[in-house]
């Protein structure tokens, strides 16, 4: 007997009685038990409704494979659009100086006095403007970090100016970002960025007394009360969309997370990012009082998933904006550059860091891992030893490449989430010592594959009131207009029949 | 493009005529004797086609059946020896579909104008062309299968973009013949940035679509050209017409046409009209919108999930879930376009697209005046 359908590769996953199934470009069908050995063992008849939505859902067809394939490299190539851009987050660390001690820093500031080791100076920020711009990449980003930046104002304003300078000719899109705690905020600071169409990234951790739990002034005391103060003064004077906050999950805000979302939405922010926090820098050193286990984050975050999307039913448009990006990969046929989910890793090849004094590392967990520990592992090399090609083009960042490509990776290779997920070659490293071999083995993966179950789980009950939010984060659009619920008759004009 | 007959006398050759109250160019007179339309004299025009003058003063043309034939001026009009008249354009609508071929390379089994063997309409449509005084909105050109006339398809798009160049032209193609790369491009060349391609894609799976088409292989051949249209940056409609054969896969139809085709400037959804072939295979196509509501509105909500722009062609009101009655186009030209008895107490009537008036022979069971 003739085979009655030829398969197309796909990954499955058994959840109880259900089995997931996902292609290469991220297509999903759940199938009951019986059904999937029914299709494995090819006796499912090819006219049925359950095979159709399979052969829909290109994991099998009954001839024509080539057109298949072919159909199925177009769509597979816009999903991997990202890596056509090459490295366009470009994160200069403006200072080492901050004004703040918080329990949890990455990135192992130092105090504020004036001490000009800790800036980057206004010379090594245009030779790393110079190779940042090297970058293909049509749009670019450019963030301010630190330490506080504000506190080396000037060297913003400089590379600002430098950069438009420069890009006068290519005229390549850039946004400028500033990721400050916002406490040393000034007229002069936000006339410029308003100027220069600069938006501002920063830190509130949730009401009061969670947020100064951790966020604390070097000087003492918390700095609640002025954030606030600060990010209302700023949302009035720069462009709405021109604010935002990020957050870091810890062990005094974890169980609380509700309070947290219920502050951001106080604070008018359209979302939130429930970030996990992660084994770098001063957070190791204090783990036993803000760390925790990856469990405890699903948990809590499972929590304050189904708090958000209550939220949105009563008609407070809010975004996770974690789900968002995984929904959106999920969902969609489009690319979706995220350096920390890209495969080869995004570090590197999505995104770099400028240390203050010209070196160039893949990402900026790496660039405060060498900070910390003298480890230059993933340090690309020198703004003013070495050139764009020789730190974008050269033998590490092909290596780091190389291992990071979950598609040929031990554990990742076969897993059902493979099509949505990245890898992280610093996790990988600090925990097992390479590149990314082990990634399957890292609590970035045990995270992210909780998550996807739990996305997942809310996908296979396929209810439309769950549904209708999460198109509402993908595409940004009001629950109303995802609902169809504005009534009324098409005025638009169509050539008639 | 209305048709009439009209009873014509001493006319040897087709003739094509625009409405006008001054000469144009070579053209000559077309006057009444006795009730009649003669032509004064016969003189060919440089591309093979008497182009002839309907002085005003001579309106309305009365039909044979005395009815009047109402043409404004700027409206060209097309007489066949046999007498067949037809309106080519009008000026007074917004928008107009040149015929360009009846001949297709498909058969679809619910086509409202079975394709017919012959001469191609192109050198027609030349000359159409160049008799539009004031263009309309937008001109569709139509089949037929209208990239089986290759050569005069790139000529009339190119003419058209040339004579109007802010007049949108909708190209209605199965794009077949538009897997060849080289005729996508060619087509974009002549077409610039105010060709739209609709197509018709009639399910997510290949063998209902071929099936549907009644050609094998279609479905592939449609993929290909409608990526190679967007390789070229040319706006893709997306079409399909609901069906017995592709009612109960539209949710999924809609998933597909997000999933491969985002980048779509429309999406259209056509209720079925019994006529032509539609007609003749009625009990293999027909299916009462009502049976398939929440198809439609399931397909719908993820098109609209999707962000992507929508209408519901061909539909009457009452036989649509109230929430979606926003999408409903009013689809259906005036002169074809009939209400019921029943339609007279309905509230909505002015909002609806109404029948098709040759449709009598099938109507949803839930057509019923909306109060």
């Amino acid at each position: 007997m003739s085979t009655p359908y030829h398969f197309l590769p796909f990954r499955f996953k058994r959840n109880g009685q259900n089995v997931l199934l996902v292609n290469d470009i991220g297509e999903f069908q759940f199938l009951e038990e019986n059904q999937f050995q029914s299709f494995i063992q090819k006796r499912m008849d090819i006219t049925s409704d359950a095979f159709l939505n399979i052969q829909s859902k290109h994991m099998a067809v009954i001839d024509q494979i080539s057109h298949n394939i072919d159909f199925l490299a177009t769509a597979y190539r816009t999903k991997k659009r990202y890596l056509y851009d090459f490295t366009s987050l470009h994160m200069f660390v403006i200072t080492h100086r901050c004004n703040q001690q918080c329990t949890y820093c990455h990135a192992s500031s130092v105090g504020d006095n004036d001490n000009a080791l800790y800036d980057m100076s206004i010379e090594t920020g245009k030779r790393c403007v110079d190779v940042a711009l090297k970058s293909p990449s049509q749009n670019l980003k450019f963030e301010f970090q630190g330490g506080e930046p504000l506190l080396n104002f000037e060297a913003i304003r400089e590379i600002v100016e430098y950069t438009k300078k420069a890009n006068s000719i290519q005229s390549r899109h850039i946004d400028f970002v500033v990721c400050t705690n916002l406490t040393k905020l000034t007229e002069e600071h936000l006339s410029f960025l308003k100027q220069n169409k600069i938006s501002l990234s920063t830190s509130l951790d949730g009401p009061k007394d969670i947020h100064d739990q951790c966020r604390k002034k070097r000087s003492g005391g918390g700095t609640y009360d002025l954030v606030i103060k600060n990010l209302n003064w700023a949302s009035e004077y720069l462009q709405k969309d021109h604010v935002s906050a990020l957050m870091t999950v810890t062990k005094s805000n974890i169980t609380q997370l509700d309070a947290v979302i219920d502050e951001y939405v106080r604070a008018k922010l359209p979302s939130i990012f429930l970030r996990m926090i992660n084994p770098h820098g001063a957070a190791l050193d204090h783990w036993r009082t803000v760390g925790y286990s990856v469990d405890d984050f699903v948990l809590a975050y499972e929590k304050a998933l189904n708090y958000i999307i209550d939220l949105n039913y009563k008609g407070i448009f809010f975004v996770e904006e974690f789900a968002a990006l995984l929904l959106t990969k999920i969902l969609t046929p489009f690319s979706t550059g995220f350096v920390d989910l890209q495969s080869p890793s995004g570090a590197g090849l999505g995104g770099a860091s400028y240390e203050i004094n010209g070196d160039v590392f893949i990402a900026d967990e790496a660039r405060m891992l060498a900070k910390k520990t003298n480890d230059n592992t993933f340090c690309l090399g020198n703004v003013f030893r070495d050139t764009y090609e020789s730190m974008f083009c050269g033998q590490k960042l092909f290596e780091i490449a190389r291992s990071t490509t979950i598609e040929a990776l031990p554990g990742c290779a076969w897993c059902v989430y493979q099509p949505y997920c990245g890898s992280d070659p610093i996790r990988s490293y600090l925990e097992f010592g390479d590149f990314g071999e082990s990634q399957a083995k890292t609590g970035f993966c045990k995270k992210n594959k909780a998550i996807f179950d739990l996305l997942f789980r809310f996908l296979q009950s396929n209810e439309d009131k769950v549904i209708d939010v999460f198109w509402s984060w993908i595409s940004r659009r009001d629950l109303s207009q995802i609902r169809l619920e504005n009534s009324g008759h098409n005025e638009e004009f169509c050539l008639q029949a | 493009m209305k048709s009439f007959v009209f009873k014509l006398n001493g006319i040897c050759d087709a003739v094509l005529g625009k409405v006008s109250a001054t000469p144009v160019g070579e053209c000559k007179d077309l006057t009444f004797v006795g009730g009649q339309i003669s032509e004064l004299s016969n003189q060919q025009s440089s591309n093979g086609l008497c182009v002839y003058r309907v002085p005003s003063s001579k309106l309305p043309l009365k039909n044979s059946n005395g009815s009047s034939l109402s043409l404004n001026l700027g409206d060209v009009i097309f007489f066949t020896p046999s007498g067949a008249c037809t309106i080519e354009y009008e000026s007074h609508s917004r928008s107009n579909c040149i015929l360009l071929t009846e001949r297709c390379n498909s058969n679809c089994i619910m086509c409202v104008q079975p394709p017919k063997a012959g001469s191609d309409r192109t050198a027609l449509a030349g000359a159409l062309i160049e008799l539009i005084d004031s263009p309309t909105d937008c001109i569709g050109i139509t089949g037929g299968e209208p990239t089986l006339a290759w050569d005069g398809l790139l000529q009339v798009v190119h003419r058209c973009r040339e004579r109007f160049p802010s007049t949108e032209i909708q190209l209605l193609s199965n794009a077949r013949l538009l897997k060849n790369y080289k005729k996508a491009q060619a087509l974009a060349e002549a077409g610039g940035d105010r060709l739209t391609v609709c197509v018709p894609v009639y399910s997510d799976i290949s063998q209902i679509h071929d099936t549907i088409v009644g050609t094998k292989g279609a479905f592939w051949e449609a993929i290909e050209g409608i990526y190679n249209l967007e390789r070229f940056n040319i706006p893709v409609e997306i079409r399909t017409v609901v069906q017995k054969l592709n009612y109960r896969r539209l949710p999924q139809w809609g998933e597909f046409v997000y999933r491969f085709f985002p980048f779509v400037s429309h999406v259209a959804i056509m209720g079925i009209e019994p006529i032509g072939l539609a007609l003749k295979n009625l009990d293999a196509v027909w299916i009462d919108p009502l049976d398939y509501a929440s198809h439609l509105d399931a397909s719908i909500r993820t098109l609209n999930r999707g962000d992507l722009k929508m209408s519901l062609y061909n539909y009457q009101l009452c036989t649509l879930p109230r929430h979606l009655w926003r999408f409903s186009m009013k689809s259906i030209s005036e002169w074809k376009n009939v209400f019921l008895e029943e339609c007279d107490r309905c509230i909505e009537r002015s909002n609806c697209a109404g029948f098709f008036a040759a449709s009598k022979n099938k109507r949803s069971r839930g057509i019923t005046a909306i109060t």
